[in-house]
């Protein structure tokens, strides 16, 4: 992945710079270049124009100058008649000597007579010969002109021209050979540039002067060059339109020139002063190439640079993330080596000091494993060493074995040098001395000749903060019991650790060392385990002892309570048997031992009889198994109410039942009792009588209650008896009953004096009784109080 | 630090390569604007039929100028080579073999020999210097188009001066009225005769042959009883210059030459052209041969320019008095 992003910043960089620079420079040139093309052409322009009005003024001036020696030759016009021949041969030699470009000088005469004829080449003629009135040369002077013959070629070959110069008026004409040759000097000084040059060609075309005379020699006829062809077509005369006459042509050899030309109004030649384009543009080109060249060389530079400034952003860069890889690597002892004096160099320093951190950290990190490993194997070793004595104590329960194993191993683990384990002794209060581990028997044997109790003071402290005590030094420790021993033992620092359980000490384990010094909180907490370890197997072995104990104590109890459980379960047979007899209170009363009670005793209480009517007739008109259904239904309603209301049966018989209240079981009110019991028992039977009376069997039912004194108690002989009463009150309600209507509870005013807030009753009358000497007032009881309607 | 990658190797020879093409490209941007060519050394062979004396050294050396001021320098790209006949025209030939064997670059031929070498090569380029009618000799087409392998100047003396030079002799000793005429050239004996014609003079022929010829001439002249003499001369007779003045000298007679060494040794007049301009001129057509031009391409040249030189110490010797006239059209008067 690195790899994939490699150069991509360089090259980012080096393109964006190149680019930049690039364009900037190519922009400048080229706006350069074409800026320097627009003034170089206008000033080669400019100066062609100039070097052609001056080659234009040149060569009027050198015609113009020829005409002048011409007129050296001409007499004033006053004198023109008076000159002789041989004076004007003279001067026509004069003529020709200093003046090398004239060739010939002949006179023509006012008649147009050749009359004279002084030459460089030729004869020399004297006297009149040819008329040549008619030619140009003669008539055209005469109007008044100068007059400029065309160019003519001599032997073909060399350009020649006529001038012409009149004497005056009607006077001879002075002819003038002018060789043309001479016409090469002021043109071939005009020069433009290297290859730049000036030439005139007639109105014809044809080349007059130029500065390689072969050309001219040679007869060239330029016509055919596109700007001699315009030039003759359209002379520009005009000075100040100086611009039009300046044109790209051809030349000879077919290349390109700019040309300028003037036309000599005079002589009616064209000067062209031309320079061939790749000269005259050769600044241009040689500017562009330049411009070229150094916009390559200073691209060729650009890139250079562009490469060197993006190495030198980018190799840092580049160290950068080589180092960061390497770091992130893991060879943290990498430091990145930048110099740049930026922000870069800024940056590699912070990734120094991250990489100087992170190896610190790795190194302080590597020695905290190993720190901490080691912790791990010690821990390791003494879990190891903890579930080996977990492992035996839950093995044996020999509790010496136990505790010589517990403490042989606490010695191992804390690199101790010696110890031992105490159990405290709680009826002697004093440690005992239950395991040991490299001890001398030295020591053993003064530890066990002396008592170390409460007082000791370490054991005192021990004991008391039931936390370890270490002493650093035996030697600073003035009370130590022991400390000679220890000191003979060689002996110097030590560290007891309480056994304790529920709050309460129960021995202690102490270890030896030779050297002085504190113990290691791990060592504290390593002990203070195997401490808590000990302290279980020791609870352990007492616990196993009490069970011991305590089951030899439940066996005995187990035997005791089985004997106890037989004498109970023999009682129970017996009130059981008993119950049957009994009411129930009544047998509860006797199962709950009150013997007494079966002796006779007075108590008031109050007594219902219960009594069927007519059943002397229902029994005679009745199948007995119909009587006993009938039976057992009204007794089964009587016992409910009965037993409902914790009355005692003193006897059932046949139609009737004796309720007895308020004993043997005290009860308070027992008239309102009896009462209540019997308004319910009349309630359940009138409910019988209806289901009777479907059946077809008519009976009724009446109930006296009454309350008064009577003797009760058990009444018979130890294997047969029954508890009953003696008294009025019984027989009372018993009569009672007697007169009782089908319907009725009948009760005695005393009765109705104790219940009558709570029931609602009537008079009946007076009975006189049978057995009762007085008459007895009755009252039926007609309901329960509204107020005191209850629930059953 | 690390290893040349590769990458790393191809971005250095990238750049190594722009430095160089730069550097490649200064450099030939500074020979672009005119490049010289290596230089060549070329061979100049020159033929002169005269002998290599004081007059003839000048026109060499005005030669040598000419091509010194073209810059050429001798020894380094140029050689000049120099076959003197010394009046024998039979040399002529083997002087022109040898220079087409040697080869050389142009040959520089003075008068008629053009004529020989002409015939020698017709790829060497010849210059030809004083032919008096190039076209007439058969050395070119014309003036303006010479054609073939051979260019050069004229003399002027096709131009008619030979007239001019009678004219002259006539003027300044009107008393004459017989010439001889001492020619070498045909076609100038014909103009000598039409002017002579033209003038009314009868003029007697001297043809010279032979350089040994001189004597003989001599005696023939003041044998006719010639009052003076027209000297067309050619390279037989300057070849025996002195030996011709001294001849000339004893026989008092008044000579109008073409060639100005005469003059310098006794002669009475001299109408003609500047030799050491011819010569000097040469020296352009040379060039231009050697830069490539085509002779058939170069024009042929003319003489514009003539010197009248009048020996008045001669003519005070031979008790001559030249007339004013005469003398107001010398060029130079050597007193």
């Amino acid at each position: 992945m690195i790899d994939k992003t490699r150069g991509r910043l360089f090259r980012k960089y080096a393109v964006v710079i190149v680019a930049i620079v690039s364009g900037a420079l190519v922009l400048g040139g080229a706006i350069d270049i074409y800026f320097s093309y627009r003034q170089n052409i206008s000033a080669l322009a400019s100066i062609q124009q100039e070097k052609a009005a001056a080659a234009g003024m040149e060569i009027e001036a050198f015609i113009q100058s020829i005409e002048r020696q011409i007129g050296w030759v001409i007499p004033p016009p006053g004198l023109a008649g008076t000159v002789t021949t041989e004076q004007r041969s003279a001067d026509y030699t004069r003529l020709i000597r200093q003046v090398s470009e004239i060739t010939e000088v002949r006179y023509l005469d006012a008649s147009g007579k050749e009359c004279l004829r002084v030459s460089r080449l030729a004869r020399n003629l004297l006297g009149c010969g040819a008329n040549v009135s008619a030619t140009p040369e003669f008539t055209i002077p005469r109007a008044g002109k100068i007059y400029h013959s065309p160019v003519y070629f001599r032997n073909e070959s060399e350009p020649y021209m006529t001038l012409a110069i009149s004497e005056g008026a009607n006077a001879g004409v002075t002819v003038v050979e002018v060789n043309l040759k001479f016409v090469l000097e002021p043109i071939s000084r005009t020069k433009i540039g290297q290859q730049g040059y000036a030439y005139i060609v007639d109105p014809n075309g044809n080349l007059v002067a130029h500065p390689d005379i072969s050309l001219v020699l040679q007869k060239k006829d330029l016509s055919i060059l596109p700007q001699v062809r315009a030039a003759r077509t359209n002379p520009q005369t005009n000075l100040f339109e100086r611009d039009n006459n300046t044109a790209q042509g051809a030349d000879l050899q077919g290349r390109v020139v700019l040309s300028t030309y003037r036309f000599i109004e005079s002589l009616r030649w064209f000067v062209f002063v031309e320079q061939p384009l790749d000269e005259a543009f050769a600044p241009i080109y040689s500017a562009i190439a330049y411009t070229t060249l150094l916009l390559l060389a200073v691209i060729a530079l650009a890139m250079l640079a562009s490469l060197i400034l993006a190495r030198s952003l980018v190799t840092p860069i580049n160290i950068l993330r080589d180092s960061a890889a390497r770091i992130g690597a893991g060879a943290l002892d990498q430091r990145i080596d930048i110099h740049t004096g930026d922000e870069l160099e800024s940056l590699a320093d912070e990734f120094n000091h991250m990489s100087a951190r992170l190896s610190e950290s790795y190194a302080t990190l590597e020695q905290k494993v190993i720190e901490r490993t080691q912790q791990l194997a010690r821990s390791v070793a003494r879990l190891q060493g903890l579930a080996e004595v977990s492992q035996t104590i839950s093995s044996t329960l020999d509790l010496n074995q136990v505790l010589s194993n517990m403490v042989s191993h606490a010695v191992q683990l804390s690199g101790a040098d010696g110890g031992a384990i105490y159990e405290y002794d709680e009826t002697r209060e004093e440690f005992l001395l239950r395991a040991t581990y490299q001890m001398s028997e030295e020591l053993i044997a003064a530890i066990r000749s002396r008592k170390i109790d409460l007082t000791d003071p370490t054991a005192a402290r021990v004991a008391t903060t039931r936390a370890p005590v270490q002493i650093s030094d035996v030697a600073s420790e003035s009370d130590f019991a022991f400390r000679q021993v220890y000191e003979r033992a060689g002996l110097r620092a030590l560290l007891a650790v309480p056994l304790f359980h529920k709050e309460k000490i129960i021995g202690m384990l102490a270890v030896r060392r030779k050297t002085t010094g504190e113990f290691q909180p791990e060592t504290v907490d390593l002990l203070q385990t195997f401490a808590a370890q000990s302290a279980l197997a020791i609870q352990n072995a007492r616990l196993f002892q009490e069970i011991e104990t305590q089951k030899a104590e439940l066996a005995s109890w187990n035997q005791n309570l089985e004997e106890r459980v037989q004498s109970q379960v023999a009682e129970l047979e017996r009130v059981g048997r008993l119950r049957l007899f009994l009411g129930p209170q009544v047998a509860e009363l006797i199962a709950s031992s009150q013997q007494d009670l079966l002796a006779s005793h007075r108590r008031e209480i109050a007594a219902v009889f219960a009594d069927m009517r007519n059943s002397t007739a229902f029994a005679d008109s009745v199948e007995p198994e119909e009587v006993i259904a009938v039976m057992r239904e009204y007794h089964a309603a009587l016992s409910e109410k009965i037993v409902l209301h914790e009355g005692m049966v003193e006897h059932i018989g046949g139609d009737g039942a004796m309720v007895i209240f308020n004993d043997p079981v005290l009860c308070d009110n027992p008239a309102a009792r009896a009462v209540h019991m019997a308004i319910e028992m009349r309630a359940a039977i009138a409910a019988l009588q209806i289901k009777w009376k479907a059946r077809g069997f008519d009976l009724g039912f009446g109930i006296g209650v009454t309350l008064g004194y009577a003797t009760m108690g058990a009444f018979g002989s130890e294997n047969f008896f029954h508890y009953g009463g003696v008294g009025t009150v019984l027989n009372l309600a018993a009569r009672l009953s007697g007169e009782a209507k089908d319907g009725q509870i009948l009760i005695t005013q005393r009765v109705l004096a104790a219940t009558e807030d709570q029931f609602e009753a009537e008079a009946v009358g007076d009975f006189n009784l049978k057995g009762i000497s007085k008459p007895v007032m009755g009252y039926n009881v007609l309901r329960v109080k509204d107020h005191l309607l209850v629930q059953v | 630090m690390n290893a040349i990658t590769r990458r790393e190797f191809l971005q250095r020879a990238a750049i190594l390569g722009l430095s160089a093409t730069m550097i490649a490209l200064l450099d030939g941007c500074s020979i672009l604007p005119g490049s010289t060519p290596t230089p060549k050394v070329f061979r100049i062979g020159v033929i002169s039929g005269a002998t290599r004396d004081a007059a003839v050294a000048q026109r060499i050396e005005a030669f040598r100028q000419g091509l010194r001021e073209l810059g050429y320098v001798e020894g380094q790209n140029i050689i000049i080579e120099y076959r003197f006949a010394e009046g024998r025209a039979e040399r002529y030939p083997v002087f022109a073999a040898e220079f087409v064997q040697l080869p050389v670059d142009v040959i520089v031929a003075v008068g008629d020999i053009a004529v020989i070498v002409k015939q020698a090569t017709s790829t060497i380029p010849i210059v030809f210097l004083q032919t008096s009618d190039p076209v007439g000799v058969g050395l070119v087409e014309s003036f303006a188009h010479p054609g073939g392998n051979i260019t050069g100047l004229t003399s002027g003396q096709n131009l008619g001066i030979t007239g001019k030079q009678l004219q002259l002799l006539k003027e300044a000793i009107p008393s004459i009225t017989r010439v001889a005429i001492f020619w070498e050239s045909a076609a100038l004996f014909s103009q000598a005769q039409l002017a002579a014609r033209a003038l009314g003079i009868p003029l007697q022929s001297l043809q010279v042959t032979t350089p040994d010829d001189i004597e003989r001439l001599l005696e023939a002249v003041t044998q006719e009883h010639a009052e003076a003499l027209l000297v067309q001369s050619g390279p037989r007779l300057a070849s025996r210059r002195p030996q011709f003045m001294e001849l000339l000298a004893k026989s008092r007679l008044p000579a109008i030459f073409n060639l100005r060494d005469y003059v310098d040794d006794g002669g009475l007049m001299f109408y003609g052209r500047n030799l050491l301009n011819d010569w000097y001129r040469a020296a352009t057509y040379v060039d231009k041969i050697l830069k490539g031009a085509k002779p058939g391409d170069i024009p042929v040249e003319n003489p514009t320019k003539f010197d009248f030189v009048i020996n008045l110490k001669t003519a005070k010797t031979l008790g001559l008095t030249i007339p004013q006239s005469v003398l107001a059209q010398a060029t130079e008067v050597i007193r």
